[in-house]
């Protein structure tokens, strides 16, 4: 019972940031929840093989990037809509770039920066540039090599700045 | 704001919010005892894997017993065969033997009659 009501403390401290990253990856709030369940009950099963010399949210990380990649290979390619650049304008707008963004605009944003880039550079961008963790932690966390990291992330920096580019910014 | 960097820069760190966090704690804490899908297919999979190999190790052990019935009857008739042909041919050895005696009683019987001649011729 006790375990029980520690867990549920550490769901309600952690739940969100496992949601951040799955709605980013993802672009679909029903989906992300889904991978919130999931990545919580793995955790619950899998408890005994924790490493504590990682950080528990690194290993989070990772079981939620794991199953996104999951999903992201059974989805259908998420493509932009054209109402995702209206959001887009209103977000770059913003005079001071502080307004918290809606689900839906994340949503909106996520399908129109991510689109046409593969599943690893997409991880690798959202860790690195959306969730503002480091290198390291998301060698950890992807198990990929820090070149392996430092190509995927440039690639997809250089994918999304064309984007920017052919939508007019600078 | 009109900056690539810039855009990006204020994307960094922002957080979505759950809409209702409360009820997906609760989801997720109903769900800590219940199987997982994955648990179920395992055990679906296994449950299959299992009466296939059941079946499969009874009709190897069939197929054993019927094989085994088979080569005792093969060989039974092939006993019977092998002993009556013994007895055909130790029946045939005894008469041809039978008939060799009495064709070497024969030839020693003609050879002393001549032999006794021509004793009888030289000698005389």
């Amino acid at each position: 019972m006790g375990d029980r009501e520690a867990f549920r403390r550490v769901v309600e401290a952690h739940q969100r940031m496992v949601f951040s990253l799955a709605l980013k990856m993802l672009a679909d709030e029903a989906e992300a929840e889904d991978v919130v369940q999931e990545t919580f009950i793995r955790v619950w099963q899998n408890f005994g093989r924790y490493n504590p010399q990682l950080k528990f949210s690194t290993w989070l990380y990772s079981i939620a990037s794991r199953l996104c990649i999951d999903r992201l290979k059974k989805m259908r390619r998420i493509v932009a809509l054209p109402d995702d650049e209206i959001v887009l304008q209103r977000f770059a707008s913003d005079a001071d770039g502080h307004t918290a963004l809606e689900n839906k605009e994340w949503v909106a944003l996520v399908r129109l920066l991510a689109d046409g880039l593969s599943a690893k550079q997409k991880l690798v961008f959202t860790l690195c540039q959306l969730e503002g963790l480091t290198s390291d932690e998301a060698e950890q966390i992807t198990g990929l090599s820090a070149r392996q990291v430092k190509s995927n992330l440039y690639a997809a920096r250089q994918t999304i700045r064309e984007r920017l580019k052919k939508l007019g910014y600078e | 704001m009109n900056n690539i960097d810039q855009i990006l820069d204020n994307l960094k760190g922002q957080q979505p919010i759950i809409g209702d966090a409360n009820q997906l704690t609760d989801s997720i804490m109903a769900q800590l005892d219940e199987p997982s899908i994955v648990d179920q297919r395992y055990r679906i999979i296994a449950l299959a894997v299992r009466t296939t190999l059941s079946a499969a190790a009874l009709w190897l052990v069939g197929l054993l017993i019927y094989q085994t019935c088979i080569d005792l009857n093969s060989k039974n008739i092939d006993n019977q065969n092998i002993a009556y042909r013994i007895d055909n041919l130790q029946r045939i050895s005894a008469r041809k033997n039978a008939y060799a005696g009495r064709q070497k009683a024969n030839v020693r019987k003609t050879i002393s009659y001549i032999q006794l001649k021509k004793m009888y011729y030289e000698n005389h």
